[in-house]
């Protein structure tokens, strides 16, 4: 009976410490943030800005990236083999090539089944008996391990004995490709840049704050206060000027 | 405030506890600058004691304050408080050691935009206390030091001994066994000096070790507890 009371006001405890940690953090912070004037808005502001610009280079590298995929992937060899040729048989040789990062191969009856379903003809025995047997090829997907070894690849493919046709996306489009990959880099790198630049300016905002009460902490640190139970309302203090700064930049630009 | 302090007395203090309280033994330290602050000391200092440390400025007796609530660490020899290496505690447990001392400094310390209530109180919400618990500790202290009538007040509103008064409240509202005051009466008048010793003694009285630190002589001769004096970074006895 004893030890259930015990646990019950251990568990009363527990809760009331959390609330009594919310509490504190809770007045600690508006308490700061009412306290800090301009430099709330100086913080707040540079984080809608710094988003502002944030966002647009995020959105370039978005359409950028688009535009790259509507070309389909430039690293892929379509291998067509001669009838008779099964793509096992080549598939071993072909994975040798130091340009070759992947092998799939495609059996001319998978190839056939999928066209029979695409076409939407439900016998397959029918019309493959109809055509007097499966017109189609054994395919081999080659993965190249970088565009620029691409044409090479197609050239060696091509030479090889059984190999009918090789098609890859031509090389204009691949220099464009190229190209949207360059940018997406720079864009990327800009990005990353404003994300550091964004991250200083937040700290030094909340290290200024931070100055400025230096004489309260300086007096919390001599009478045992944690530094976690110190610096918490500081980081709630930076959450808010994120938090303000991203609902503005969205008010402003978003339209 | 006796009775909350009488609270605290039985619960950290049972019959077991060491009768040593603050123990020095070989104590020296060198600043990074080469200048030798202390040298050799050794002091014990037992449960319920008051002890004046005298001697002239910048001889070392805020060095020697320092090191007992590790804002200082020794370069050389072993310090004890309350059970506690100070030297070697870091992070939260120098924190939750610094709970059990109370510290009041020559300049107040108070923080200017907080009224009297708000900077006692602002030390318990720092220890993470419940409201229920700062209202309750609240009034015994501002009653102990006098001041219950200005408790609105903001410091700068204040004459310095009843700046001292606040930071005197501020230090012992947690219920601290012990209680370090650096140079107190140093920006003080005589009466206001003295008001600030009596307080000391009465907190002394309900059970608190308390160690001053002053260069004033005229409050060593008019009270009768024990003295030692740092001159040049050594310790002498001067009285018992």
């Amino acid at each position: 009976m004893l030890k259930i009371t015990e646990i019950i006001s251990n568990q009363r405890f527990k809760v009331f410490r959390f609330f009594t940690k919310l509490d504190y953090l809770l007045q600690e912070t508006l308490l700061g943030l009412r306290r800090g004037g301009w430099m709330n808005w100086a913080a707040i502001s540079t984080v809608t800005v710094l988003l502002f610009l944030f966002g647009i280079g995020l959105q370039t590298s978005w359409q950028l990236e688009g535009l790259l995929n509507q070309f389909g992937s430039q690293l892929e060899v379509s291998v067509y083999l001669e009838t008779g040729v099964g793509a096992e048989t080549l598939k071993p040789v072909v994975e040798k090539m130091p340009e070759v990062a992947r092998v799939q191969g495609i059996t001319k009856e998978a190839a056939w089944a999928r066209l029979i379903k695409e076409l939407n003809l439900s016998d397959l025995k029918d019309v493959t008996r109809q055509l007097e047997g499966n017109p189609l090829v054994d395919e081999l997907k080659v993965k190249a391990k970088s565009s620029d070894q691409v044409p090479v690849l197609a050239k060696k493919l091509k030479s090889l004995g059984g190999v009918e046709d090789v098609q890859y996306v031509d090389e204009a489009v691949q220099r464009i490709a190229q190209l949207n990959q360059g940018l997406t880099s720079v864009s990327m790198m800009i990005t990353g840049l404003l994300t550091l630049t964004a991250i200083a300016v937040i700290n030094t905002t909340i290290r200024l704050i931070v100055m400025a009460r230096r004489r309260e902490i300086e007096v919390m640190q001599l009478v045992g206060a944690t530094s976690s139970w110190i610096y918490f309302p500081f980081l709630l203090q930076g959450v808010t000027f994120g938090g303000v700064g991203a609902r503005s930049r969205g008010v402003r630009f978003r339209v | 405030m006796t009775q909350v302090l009488e609270d605290r007395s039985t619960r950290r203090a049972p019959q077991d506890a060491p009768q040593t309280i603050i123990q020095l033994q070989q104590v020296s330290k060198v600043y990074p600058n080469g200048s030798q602050a202390l040298i050799d000391i050794n002091l014990e200092v037992k449960r319920g004691d008051f002890l004046f440390i005298t001697g002239p400025s910048g001889s070392g007796k805020s060095t020697l304050l320092k090191l007992l609530y590790g804002e200082e660490r020794p370069s050389q020899g072993e310090i004890v408080v309350d059970r506690d290496a100070p030297d070697r505690l870091r992070g939260d447990r120098l924190s939750h050691l610094r709970r059990r001392i109370g510290i009041v400094f020559q300049d107040y310390k108070l923080l200017p935009r907080r009224t009297v209530t708000e900077n006692i109180s602002f030390v318990l919400w720092a220890q993470g206390y419940t409201r229920k618990e700062i209202a309750r500790r609240l009034q015994p202290a501002l009653k102990m030091v006098g001041l219950t009538h200005k408790s609105d007040c903001f410091p700068e509103e204040l004459s310095g001994g009843e700046q001292q008064r606040v930071s005197i409240a501020r230090a012992i509202v947690g219920t601290p066994p012990i209680l370090l005051a650096d140079e107190p009466t140093g920006n003080l008048d005589p009466d206001n000096s003295w008001q600030v010793i009596k307080i000391l003694k009465k907190l002394n009285q309900i059970g608190i070790t308390v160690i001053v630190t002053t260069h004033d002589e005229s409050l060593i001769r008019l009270s009768n507890h024990p003295v030692v004096q740092i001159r040049d970074g050594r310790m002498s006895s001067v009285r018992y």
